[in-house]
């Protein structure tokens, strides 16, 4: 296990986890589409795969909605 | 007590007057449509009239909480009926020009009639609180920016604007009415939907200018406590949920990194077709990366007070400002609704419409039905400049795109017209987001995302056919309640809480804790009403659905196609 924080809490993961694996994870059943910012860089939806989630890492999901 | 200045166009001439006691409880949405009605039952108002006519006055308006330092509360209402859509509209903006009326004690400005010569003047209303109708003939064909420019070194930095720019003066039916924004007073926040600015410019005015009065108008409370204590609440509970959200973290641009993967994102003039890229190319990555590297930012309030912040700068190569208030709905569909990936294209044309004084929307569907028809080659932004640049001047095709997605599709005898109403559509493809399709279909403003778009609410993207249905109705009515008080993105982070906007409306105006005075009153109420005038003015049923073209070519990311039957639909509006 690692400590990362996520959303500004501490959490422990799995470690070797991807970006793409812990958004699948934090998510649960839900469909709603987010974006991924790791210690403080957008990880675009592509790179969601090949990103590994390090020890230490700060990381934000945000879920995203409608605008103006 | 609040004041109401009302504009003889006709004469020319402005005078004062408190705000009538019918009105008094009424802000942004629920007070224009009230206004209205109120000159229909009076026999002043054929709701059937000639947009462009005397009969039909141009409204601007703060919301219930003006005056107070609830966050988000100085939204701009615009209102009249439709020279775009023939319906009712209430066209909202952030930005400072609320702000200044609150201050002043004005709560709402009426410009009626139509000058009888066709000489251009600006309101001015100065530090003392008097108001006079000036020359601005000078400034006739300027744009925003210049106008800008021109009004602040003329009365000081503190000036808030509203004006047009040459579409407006032209009268076009896709014309905005650009507000200045907060800080350095940017024409980049607009009312920008269904041609307010057309008929602005009808009315013979270039802009609005409110200076920063000397003496501060003090609001009076029926119940001062209880409104701060609620006030107290509500903005902490908007700062907790509205700094993490993306629309502080980023902006509204974030919404294109998801809608390129879910196929709500228009591409090719609402083709079906997916653009898995535009969130890497146009999305959060991009805008963050250019800010930090050129010096542009985010997380910026275009009203004081606003807590969520959704607002930005974003600057060119050289770190030269280029837009601000760029919003996800311009960059999808200017961007790959038109196949254009270039973010600084797509903030270029941004910014040429809001100088030019156009509607963002408008024009991202205008020059895609435009480039499916051959006129210019898809993704070809310059080209799409230059059709930008011909409503500016005033060409003969500049006339046709300037009024809007359906002059330009009937001009060019196009199948696929992406409109409503006669409004297009915004940045949300309707066969893969079926409950903001219900809402393009039945709201009373045509074609309008920010009457319930319903992405977000429960799913990101489809739902189950009577889901949604019931999601678009409910979020219907909590968006017009909204539209009276504060920012719809606001909004989204205390909708949990309606109890603590009840008391705010209570402390404010007194009467009951009655729940059903803000969901009934404001909401329902004010909906029916607005459909009412549509009907009167001619609307039928037959007029809430989308174009065929939804019903009947499939989307090729999701294999969807529209299917909320027409009869499902009329449902709606059953309370
Ligand atoms: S949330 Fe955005 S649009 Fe709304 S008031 Fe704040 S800065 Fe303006």
């Amino acid at each position: 296990m690692i400590k990362v924080k996520i959303n500004k809490e501490i959490t422990e993961i799995k470690s070797g986890l991807t970006m793409a694996a812990l958004v699948k994870e934090m998510q649960g059943q839900s469909k709603m589409e987010c974006i991924t910012i790791l210690n403080g860089s957008v990880v675009v939806f592509s790179k969601w795969s090949e990103t590994i989630i390090n020890d230490g890492d700060e990381i934000e999901i945000i879920v995203i909605s409608s605008g103006g | 007590m609040w004041s109401q200045l009302y504009i003889d166009c006709n004469a020319g001439t402005v005078t004062k007057a408190p705000v009538p006691e019918a009105l008094r409880e009424f802000g942004g949405r629920s007070l224009i449509v009230n206004y209205i009605m109120g000159l229909v039952k009076a026999g002043k108002m054929d709701p059937k009239c000639d947009p462009f006519g005397p009969q039909n006055p141009l409204i601007f308006c703060t919301g219930v909480f003006a005056g107070t330092n609830f966050s988000t509360g100085h939204r701009l209402s615009v209102g009249c009926k439709s020279p775009l859509t023939g319906t009712i509209k209430e066209s909202s903006s952030g930005g400072m020009v609320a702000k200044m009326m609150a201050d002043q004690g004005i709560k709402m400005i009426v410009a009626a009639g139509v000058p009888a010569d066709d000489k251009l003047k600006y309101l001015y209303i100065g530090k003392d609180g008097s108001a006079q109708l000036l020359d601005a003939e000078e400034y006739r064909g300027m744009g925003n920016y210049e106008f800008g420019d021109v009004m602040r070194e003329k009365y000081g930095k503190d000036v808030a604007i509203a004006s047009i720019g040459p579409a407006g003066e032209n009268k076009y039916k896709a014309a905005s009415i650009q507000i200045s924004e907060f800080g350095e007073g940017y024409p980049s926040r607009a009312a920008a939907r269904g041609g307010v600015g057309a008929l602005m410019g009808t009315k013979g005015l270039k802009a609005i200018v409110v200076d920063k009065p000397d003496n501060k108008y003090k609001v009076e409370y029926a119940n001062e406590e209880l409104f701060k204590e609620a006030v107290k609440e509500t903005n902490k509970l908007m700062m907790e949920n509205g700094q993490k959200s993306h629309y502080h973290k980023v902006g509204t641009i974030s919404i294109i990194d998801g809608t390129s993967r879910n196929g709500i994102l228009p591409v090719r003039n609402f083709s079906g077709d997916m653009m898995f890229d535009a969130g890497e190319k146009l999305g959060s990555a991009t805008f963050l990366a250019n800010n930090a590297k050129r010096g542009g930012c985010n997380g910026k309030a275009c009203q004081p007070g606003c807590v969520v912040q959704c607002s930005n700068v974003y600057n060119d190569e050289n770190g030269n400002y280029l837009t601000s208030g760029f919003e996800y709905e311009t960059v999808a569909l200017l961007g790959p609704n038109c196949d254009i990936t270039d973010l600084d294209k797509v903030a270029m044309m941004d910014r040429m419409c809001d100088d030019i004084g156009v509607d963002t929307i408008e024009m991202g569907d205008a020059i895609a039905v435009a480039m499916e028809e051959g006129k210019i080659a898809w993704g070809d932004a310059d080209a799409a400049m230059a059709l930008l640049e011909e409503v500016r001047r005033g060409t003969e095709f500049g006339k046709i795109l300037g009024d809007g997605c359906e002059a330009v599709g009937l001009a060019l005898n196009a199948k696929r017209i992406p409109v409503v109403k006669h409004q297009s559509l915004s940045g949300y493809d309707p066969r893969n987001t079926k409950g903001t399709g219900i809402t393009y279909a039945t709201s009373t403003q045509g074609a309008d995302h920010t009457a319930a778009c319903t992405v977000g609410y429960t799913t990101f993207g489809d739902y189950p056919r009577d889901t949604a249905l019931y999601v678009s109705n409910k979020l219907q009515v909590a968006i017009t309640f909204s539209d009276s008080m504060m920012c719809l993105f606001a909004f989204s982070q205390v909708s949990s809480r309606i109890d603590l906007l009840l008391k705010m409306y209570v402390g404010m105006y007194g009467g009951e804790m009655d729940i059903s005075r803000v969901t009934a009153g404001l909401g329902v109420k004010i909906l029916l009403t607005e459909r009412a005038f549509n009907q009167m003015a001619g609307f039928t049923d037959a007029d809430d659905d989308l174009p065929e073209f939804f019903r009947t070519e499939r989307h090729q990311g999701t294999g969807e196609v529209f299917d909320i039957g027409k009869l499902e639909m009329e449902t709606i509006f059953k309370f």
